[in-house]
């Protein structure tokens, strides 16, 4: 019996994301002026990129499911590779957490504590998302790279930044 | 000859200490960040473009070109010896060259590909100096609509040339192009998906993106997957690196059209260097007398890739210089940084700034051999770079980063945005979609929307003005053309009949 099935997951997901990303822009681009084509207002190419990415969205998640019992059997050595390429949802979690998070309090720490203990701010939060990483590498490298940071940026080039807090 | 007068001139400006200086710092870190994996050319010049911003224009513009090809260089290296292609155009030197690595010859292939490289930007070189004048000249004919069509048709083939599905490839061009309307439309003085956000009034800096997406996206993505590279353990004594005459002889046909058919497809506006090397390495077997040597460690599958890359990336500077039109997301790149420093590419350049194109050109020579000068002794360097675990290197580039990000406006809201793009580039690449033309959209936008909107104002609202212009016709029916060149094998393989499910004896 021919089912219809998602043959390529991340093709389908990501025509949903284009979808959705273009009626996003469609629904604001709605809102500004249209004008006509002799003279386009503000929302004219914005509107049509929308939906064209909204209609390119949908062909990618078309395209994307199949019928037929088709054989999903992988032989043994692709299977393990699909094992090893397939990353776990916590370590996707735990990378994105930590480097993201790090630099978002650099972001903040800049104006207030300074170049310094920003760097080294960051150094040490980011250095969470590689469990391999031990302390006294982290410690170094903090250091280092708060020396590097001034002697680059504020000695070097001289950009305005404040050194300490 | 004028060609003599121009090159003249800028190697007088290329050989100025201060742009010597920039153009062997660009060559060096170029290299030695196109040979550790983690970080391609495209996320490096976005991390070192502010810090280019306090240089003035020509030495900044050459640093970051002798970053680019120096990182092309690097790039091979670890191709080679890690069978890890940094870029999309190294895929195809590893594919041959991994293989001679293994068979112990890593040392001829690393040499042949350095000398290789030289050979091709000497050509290179005087394509650029033959072609890109006449080109600009031809260019200041365009109106709006040509350069409409045009770049209509860099974005189609450079969204095409992707891996993964050309839908998508289209849709995230699409999605860049959307992306650069945030901001103030400059026609209409309207403020657009701007919600309300003074920063983004100006839209969003293309820097940020870059780094976002191709720099934050791919630190995460190689945190999560922890320490799968393997380390190249094997010593590569001094003797061995020194090629054979055989190597030498067999290279030469090779380089000849590998570096032919890059600087062909370079100038192409949506062709860059990757799909120089596909086409040179697929040439170099049509050609060859025994083809089933591909693929197992034959020289010619290096050196005409390499070759084929080099040129390429030498001669896409051409329309991106001529005519304002980059070839792929890395000219987009340099297009922007030029932006910024005031220097606008397009027909006029060359006669308003001479000395910046000229020195330019010039400097490419010059950067090139400085890589042959370098890089034949420090080949044993490189490859003992690459046993530097990522875990000491990603906190340093997070710094960078930061502080890169930070100071454009000295004020945090560009870190969020840039984290925010990096959260989204992840998701791409878990989702396989290419980022690279995405890029191309982002920054083509403004520049299609206002040659759009003049060209229709012009012809009073008539489409058909892109198709009654000739040079704009030509222009659509060669992205046309692209299009159906990748989709038609696609679906013709489609619709074959699938042959009758055997059970292999595996």
């Amino acid at each position: 019996m021919n089912r219809l099935r998602i043959k390529d997951r991340a093709d389908f997901l990501s025509g949903l994301l284009f979808v959705g990303l273009g009626a996003f822009g469609l629904l604001e681009a709605l809102q500004y002026d249209m004008g006509n084509l002799r003279r386009m207002g503000a929302g004219y190419f914005p509107v049509i990129l929308s939906m064209i990415l909204m209609g390119l969205g949908v062909i990618t998640a078309i395209t994307s499911l199949g019928t037929g019992g088709e054989s999903g059997q992988m032989t043994a050595e692709e299977s393990a590779e699909a094992d090893d390429m397939r990353v776990g949802l916590l370590a996707a979690a735990r990378a994105s957490f930590f480097v993201i998070g790090a630099l978002v309090v650099f972001a903040l720490a800049m104006p207030r504590i300074g170049l310094v203990l920003s760097v080294i701010t960051l150094v040490v939060i980011s250095s969470f998302a590689d469990r391999t990483l031990s302390w006294n590498a982290t410690g170094v490298i903090a250091v280092f790279m708060a020396f590097v940071a001034v002697a680059i940026f504020r000695w070097g080039i001289g950009l305005p930044l404040p050194v300490w807090p | 000859m004028e060609l003599i007068d121009n090159l003249a001139l800028g190697f007088e400006v290329a050989l100025s200490p201060t742009t010597l200086l920039y153009c062997l710092i660009g060559v060096t870190f170029g290299t030695f960040v196109g040979v550790l994996p983690g970080i391609g050319p495209l996320a490096t010049i976005g991390l070192l473009l502010p810090i280019t911003f306090h240089l003035p224009p020509t030495e900044a513009i050459v640093m970051l070109a002798g970053i680019y090809y120096g990182a092309m260089y690097g790039g091979s290296t670890t191709a080679i010896l890690l069978n890890l292609p940094g870029t999309a155009a190294s895929v195809m030197v590893a594919l041959d060259g991994h293989q001679m690595a293994k068979q112990g010859r890593a040392g001829p292939a690393l040499v042949m590909t350095t000398i290789v490289s030289f050979a091709a930007a000497c050509v290179a070189i005087l394509v650029i100096a033959a072609f890109a004048p006449p080109l600009a000249q031809f260019a200041t004919r365009f109106t709006s609509a040509e350069y409409f069509s045009l770049m209509i048709m860099g974005l189609i083939a450079a969204s095409v040339l992707v891996s993964g599905s050309l839908v998508k490839g289209l849709a995230m061009t699409v999605l860049g192009l959307l992306l650069g309307m945030v901001g103030q439309d400059v026609t209409t003085g309207e403020a657009r998906y701007t919600f309300g956000l003074l920063q983004l009034y100006d839209g969003l800096h293309f820097v940020i993106v870059i780094i976002g997406l191709f720099g934050l996206a791919e630190v995460i993505n190689n945190l999560a997957q922890g320490e799968k590279r393997q380390q190249f353990t094997q010593k590569v004594p001094w003797r061995d690196l020194i090629p054979t005459r055989k190597d030498l002889h067999d290279s030469f046909t090779s380089t000849v059209r590998g570096t032919g058919l890059g600087a062909a497809l370079g100038i192409l506006p949506g062709a860059g260097p990757a799909i120089s090397t596909f086409a040179a390495y697929a040439v170099e077997k049509r050609v060859s007398k025994d083809p089933s040597q591909f693929g197992r460690g034959s020289i010619k599958g290096v050196t005409a890739p390499e070759a084929a890359n080099n040129a390429a990336a030498q001669t896409s500077f051409i329309p991106t210089l001529s005519l304002g039109v980059p070839g792929d997301a890395t000219m987009a790149l340099m297009l922007g940084a030029m932006m910024i420093h005031g220097l606008v590419p397009g027909p006029q350049i060359i006669q308003n700034n001479p000395y910046f194109f000229w020195g330019l050109v010039a400097s490419f020579w010059i950067g090139n051999l400085l890589l042959l000068i370098l890089n034949l002794p420090m080949v044993g360097i490189w490859i003992k770079m690459l046993s530097i675990p990522y875990r000491w290197m990603f906190p340093a580039i997070l710094t960078f980063i930061g502080i890169g990000m930070y100071s454009l406006h000295m004020e945090g809201f560009d870190v969020f945005v840039a984290a925010g793009f990096g959260l989204v580039g992840y998701l791409f690449i878990k989702l396989r979609c290419e980022a690279a033309p995405l890029l191309l959209g982002l920054i083509l936008s403004p520049l299609v929307e206002e040659n759009l909107r003049r060209a229709l104002l012009v012809s009073r609202g008539e489409l058909s003005i892109f198709v009654e212009r000739p040079i704009s016709l030509v222009f659509l029916i060669l992205g046309v053309g692209f299009f159906l060149a990748v989709v038609i094998p696609g679906i013709v393989k489609a619709l074959k009949p699938k042959p009758a499910d055997t059970t292999d004896g595996r």
